[in-house]
Formats: structure tokens, C-alpha cells, sequence
């Protein structure tokens, strides 16, 4: 006799166990779709991953290269006397550190040949104060030593310099047209920077910068560093109301400037994986279609002995979703791979380039939340469709022989994507 | 008491001018524990009358009743659960499902209706044995022969012990000695288990094993034969009274 407790998990299970045994007999058609969602899902985890390491890793390497946390000129972009500026922004509450410096862009014609800066036709020139400097920017030397204060005649050049001009290094000198003539500066160290090689940035002491532009006991920017936890917007509200509108305060954008570069790099990696659950989903979409005309015969015949129209439309979405957790959990395992292999990758850039020879993989909530969700709902609501569709075959239609019309018409709809499946 | 009957049943395919009354006011009752047979030329729409019957089709106008459940008037949902457990059904080409084992093929009605999984399969098991497939429970429907996947259909519209069974050309696809074990099987079903049958045949020699034979022709019960107490086996004289009823 029939019990009359209802148990919908073993509709739920028997409904699984049909969607696997499905699955399984058609694996070639079963692996291929589900490839899209392992895809889709592994991309859009791995990006997820790397993104926060990478971010982190650049804003710890652009301290230790830049350090300013704020950047002063004056309004009209003319030089200025250092003292009273200098002073008036140290006395300003959590200034950690202020130092005046001279920088100027300088155009140069090809000298060509040894001594020279290579294929450098673009520098800047920035003269600093060799002790001050220090506490806002904590250089990292990749060869050779910091500038000096009585330093004369000496240079630091960033070590990417070697991309331009090779036979530059340590001990070597290169000239420069300045506004006392002629000057040859011996290269003292290299900084363990990459720079901007379309315009290398070479540090001189602050004195040898001044007599270079003619500029005597003048600057044209303080660089301010703020202290840790301090609210720098406030901080920066505070030495401008200190200095009045005859100066002009930037927070030293090149940092969020690269760092959205970074973000948008990345979110185009983001793109290519949600193009792939995409795929994903029409892959899944067309193969249930053309399993439901397939399997039209044993949906009627279970229509016959009772299944309901939403037990149908259940059974085809669990077996979308079958897809869809394996693909997804696949998909996370490919993506952690991938991620790994990310930031070694990424570790031997930021090595070279950045002094930090190491990223750390964080494995955070939102990614995997992020991916599970994505490479389950593709699979959920590709999978819908076609469900409903199969929900509304009537009975009858398995106990007669199919429509030609509807066969040819599903046919057509299918056609192409099962070529490329099976290409 | 009739178990099912049906009120002026029509059914007409097509629409307008173009219609045609497969059938046509068909008023028929089938009494419980009864082996009715339905009989007539192809075309006739013997099988047409079995889907309305079993809930498979709605009729145009007219109504069936299962007991005192108006078939007609159900709503999908309820229908399907009165197909999954007031009906069993076993059709010509067996109807299984390809993925599933000859046990797990019987207990899906019994799985649709909610009953836990072991329950279902130790019914399904039960079922099987009394269909003489004990030792195929976990066959695939590949995996056996015609007669034999006609009896794990035959175990699985049991397994419910539903109201009505209905057949349609069960032997239809079988050779004469499956076909044989088939309909000896519903006889004993009816019986030995006071299962009432209506079974759809064009074989004199299976509707010989009923207990009344209707014969339609184009979409009307034209004739009728009881059956019991008669030999059986006068399969000849089922095959006269079908040609007369044919060429009249």
C-alpha cells in the first residue's frame, strides 16, 4: 500500500540520481558544457584573488618608492623660498615629515654614444635635501649608495635606466646641458624603482638641481609624509588653510592613478570570465532544450504515471544545477590554481620592480562567495527555460509518435551549437 | 458498482470543418474487479477512449468518473496525482525509463507520490517478485527482454494498487509466448488481487482472456460480449463478431 507520508527529499533524491545517470550517458555533451561554467568560475575566482594581493603588494611597494602622502606647489607653479613654507607645514598637527626639492623636466638632444643617457630624450631632474628626503621617501637601493649632503656632481639614477641606456652604472658619469653649461654628473647609486622611463627620474642634491636651473635657495615642491592612521584629507585641509590659496595641495595621485589602472585591468579579466559563465549559460541553455526534445518520450511517459508539471521542470533544473555545482567547484579549484600561479608570476614582476619579491594569496570570503554564486545561478537560470519547457509536455506525447514540425524545429534551434560541441 | 463510467464521452480532433470525433458519446461503465476488453478496427478509437479513461487526455465534452472523482473536471496537478495513484498504466512500448533498474523503473510512482525511497523500493520489490522478476531487480530496461520489461511495466502500474489498470496493446510488441505470460498475469491480477483491467486489443486471442469485450467503431460502442462463464478460449468467435462489426 502507498503511505501517505510525503517525503519530498526522495522525489528530490530520485530526481538526482535521474539527472546523473543522464548526465552520464552523455559525457562528451555533459563535459563540454559544464567546461564553460569551470571556466567562467575559475577566471572570475582567480582575478577575485589576485586583485586584493596584487593591490596590496603595489601599495606597500609605492610607500617604500614615492612615500609623499601630499604634494605642495604654489598656485602659480613658480618656485618659492623653502623656509617659511617648510615650517608652516611641519608645525601643521600629525606632518610627520617635510622636505623641500627642485624638480624640473628636462628635454635632452641625442648625444648618442658612451657617457651619455642612451635613448633618453626626457628626464626629470630633482633635486633633494639628501637628509630630509629620506623621511618622506625611504629610498631602497638596488646598487650603490644615497646621495650625501655635500655631495657634488653626483647622481642617482633609478635602476630601470638600464632599459635605456645599458652601459650606465655605478661610477659611470653622463652630461647634461644645465644653465651653467655643460655639467657631467658621476652616478652614484640606483634606486630600486622601475620610474617612469619615458622621463627617468634622476635625483641630484638639492644645491647641484638649483645651479642647474639657475634657481639659488629655491624649490618648487614640498612633500609632505602624514603620520600612520592619521586622516589625510583632514591633515591636507589643515596645511591649506595654514599656507592660504597662494599654494596648491595634491595628494600624490600617481598611486590611485596606477592602482585604478591596476582595478581596471583587472575588472577586464573579470569580463572575459563573466563572457565565459555566458557561454556557459547558453551552452547550458541550448543543450537542455535539445534534451528536452531528446528526451520528450521519458518526460511524457513520467507525466503518465503521475509526475507533475513542476516535478518535471524540477528534475531538468536539478540536472542544470548538477552542471553547475561541478562545473563551479571545479571551477574554484582551477581558479585557486590559477591564482597561485598569478602571484608567483606577479611576485617575480613586483621582485623586479617594486623590491618586494612576494605576494600573499588571500583567500577572502566575497571571491568564493562571488564565484559559487555567479557559476550556480548561470546554471539555475539556463536551466530554467528549457525546465519549463519540459513541464508542459503532456502525456500524450510520449505514447504517440513525435511531430515531425516539432522535431525539425528544435533540430534547427540546436544545430549549430551541437556541431561545436561535438567539433 | 461501476468503478469508472463514463457520461456521453466525445473527443473530436481538429476544429471546424475539418474535425474528426474519434469518439463519440460514449457512455460506458466498467465494474469493480472487472477484466473489460476494448475491441474494434484501427481507427476506431479504442485508444483514444483509454487516454480519456485514464486521465491522459481531456475529453471534448462528457465527463468520467473514477469513483466519485470527475476526472474531467480535475485540475493538472490533481490529475496527475490521481494518475499516480488511483491509475496504473501499461502501454505497448513499455514506457520505461532508459536510466533507471527494473526496481527503481516500479517505484517511481511511489516516489513521485512522496513515499521515503526504501519504503518505495522494497514495494517495487515486492511487485517485481509477484511478476516473476525477483532475480532482475537491478537490471537496466536494455538489459532485458520484451516480455520481461513488459512485466516490470505491468509490476510498476501494480505497485500503487491502483483502481484501474489500463493497457494499451500490451502484447502488441511481443512475441506469442510473451504475450501469453503478459495477459495471464493481468487475468490473475484481476483474480487473485481483484484488480479491475481495461485493456485495449486488436488479438482475439488476448481479449479471450477478458470478461466482456465492447467493440467500437468510428468512435461508438457498437457491440458487446460477455464473456464470463464461456470458454475462454473461443478466440475464433471473438475474431467473427470483430469482422462483423468491421464490414457492418
Amino acid at each position: 500500500m502507498t503511505t501517505k507520508t510525503h517525503d519530498f527529499r526522495a522525489t528530490v533524491w530520485q530526481m538526482t540520481l535521474m539527472g546523473l545517470r543522464y548526465l552520464n550517458r552523455r559525457r562528451l555533451r555533459t563535459v563540454l558544457t559544464t567546461l564553460a561554467i569551470v571556466f567562467g568560475v575559475a577566471l572570475i575566482f582567480a582575478i577575485n584573488l589576485i586583485l586584493p594581493s596584487a593591490q596590496e603588494a603595489f601599495k606597500h611597494s609605492m610607500t617604500s618608492i614615492t612615500g609623499a602622502d601630499l604634494s605642495i606647489t604654489s598656485a602659480s607653479s613658480e618656485s618659492f623660498d623653502p623656509d617659511p613654507v617648510l615650517q608652516q607645514v611641519a608645525g601643521v598637527e600629525h606632518v610627520e615629515a617635510v622636505a623641500g626639492i627642485l624638480r624640473r623636466q628636462f628635454s635632452l638632444p641625442t648625444l648618442g654614444g658612451n657617457d651619455s643617457l642612451g635613448s633618453t630624450t626626457q628626464l626629470q631632474l630633482i633635486g633633494v635635501d639628501a637628509v630630509s628626503i629620506q623621511d618622506v621617501h625611504p629610498f631602497v637601493m638596488s646598487e650603490g649608495r644615497f646621495l650625501q649632503p655635500d655631495d657634488t656632481g653626483k647622481a642617482v639614477l633609478p635602476a630601470g635606466i638600464a632599459e635605456l641606456a645599458p652601459e650606465l652604472g655605478v661610477g659611470t658619469s653622463f652630461p647634461l646641458i644645465t644653465a651653467g653649461g655643460l655639467k657631467f654628473y658621476t652616478v652614484v647609486g640606483l634606486v630600486a624603482e622601475q620610474g617612469d622611463l619615458s622621463a627617468p627620474q634622476i635625483y641630484v642634491t638639492l644645491a647641484d638641481a638649483q645651479a642647474a636651473f639657475n634657481q639659488p635657495g629655491l624649490i618648487n615642491t614640498v612633500e609632505v609624509s602624514v603620520e600612520a592612521g592619521a586622516d589625510q584629507a583632514a591633515v591636507a585641509a589643515d596645511i591649506q588653510q595654514a599656507l592660504g590659496d597662494n599654494y596648491r595641495l595634491n595628494a600624490e595621485s600617481n598611486t590611485s592613478n596606477t592602482l585604478a589602472a591596476m582595478q581596471i585591468g583587472f575588472a577586464m579579466f573579470d569580463m572575459l570570465g563573466a563572457l565565459a559563465l555566458f557561454l556557459g549559460a547558453f551552452l547550458i541553455f541550448n543543450t537542455f532544450r535539445t534534451v528536452v526534445v531528446e528526451r520528450r518520450h521519458d518526460l511524457a511517459m513520467l507525466r503518465a504515471v503521475g509526475a507533475t508539471r513542476r516535478q518535471i521542470t524540477l528534475m531538468i533544473v536539478i540536472e542544470s544545477l548538477i552542471q553547475g555545482v561541478i562545473g563551479t567547484a571545479i571551477g574554484l579549484l582551477g581558479g585557486f590554481l590559477i591564482a597561485l600561479a598569478g602571484v608567483n608570476f606577479m611576485g617575480k614582476i613586483t621582485a623586479t620592480y617594486l623590491n618586494r619579491g612576494w605576494l600573499e594569496l588571500q583567500l577572502n570570503a566575497p571571491a568564493i562567495v562571488g564565484a559559487v554564486v555567479l557559476g550556480l545561478a548561470t546554471a539555475l537560470v539556463a536551466g530554467y527555460l528549457p525546465a519549463r519547457s519540459a513541464g508542459k509536455v503532456a502525456p500524450l506525447e510520449g505514447l504517440r509518435p513525435a511531430s515531425a514540425a516539432s522535431v525539425n524545429r528544435a533540430a534547427r534551434w540546436s544545430l549549430w551549437i551541437n556541431q561545436l560541441e561535438r567539433a | 458498482m461501476s468503478i469508472i463510467h463514463t457520461e456521453s464521452l466525445t473527443k473530436i480532433y481538429g476544429a471546424a470543418d475539418q474535425s474528426i470525433p474519434a469518439v463519440h458519446g460514449v457512455n460506458l461503465a466498467v465494474e469493480e474487479g472487472e477484466f473489460l476488453a476494448i475491441m474494434g478496427p484501427s481507427g476506431s478509437g479504442k485508444s483514444t477512449l483509454l487516454y480519456l479513461l485514464g486521465g491522459l487526455d481531456r475529453p471534448t465534452s462528457g465527463r468520467v468518473w473514477l469513483r466519485d472523482a470527475d476526472l474531467s473536471a480535475l485540475n493538472d496537478d490533481d490529475l496527475s496525482r490521481v494518475r499516480r495513484t488511483a491509475l496504473g498504466f501499461v502501454f505497448q512500448f513499455f514506457n520505461l525509463i532508459p536510466v533507471l533498474t527494473a526496481q527503481e523503473n516500479v517505484a517511481i510512482p511511489l516516489i513521485l507520490d512522496g513515499v521515503p525511497r526504501p519504503e518505495a523500493m522494497k514495494q517495487a520489490k515486492t511487485a517485481l517478485t509477484q511478476v516473476g522478476l525477483a532475480d532482475r531487480t537491478r537490471h537496466l530496461p536494455s538489459e532485458l527482454s520484451g516480455g520481461q520489461q513488459q512485466r516490470v511495466a505491468l509490476a510498476r502500474a501494480l505497485v500503487t494498487t491502483p483502481a484501474v489498470i489500463l493497457a494499451d496493446e500490451p502484447t502488441g510488441n511481443l512475441d506469442s509466448r510473451s504475450s501469453d505470460e503478459v495477459v495471464q498475469m493481468l487475468r490473475r491480477a484481476v483474480d487473485d488481487w481483484k484488480q479491475t483491467i481495461i485493456l485495449v486489443t486488436h488479438d482475439p486471442r488476448i481479449a479471450a482472456y477478458a470478461d466482456r469485450i465492447v467493440f467500437l467503431k468510428d468512435g461508438k460502442i457498437v457491440d458487446e460480449n460477455h464473456l464470463k462463464g464461456q470458454d475462454q478460449g473461443k478466440a475464433d468467435q471473438i475474431r467473427v463478431q470483430l469482422s462483423k462489426v468491421a464490414f457492418s
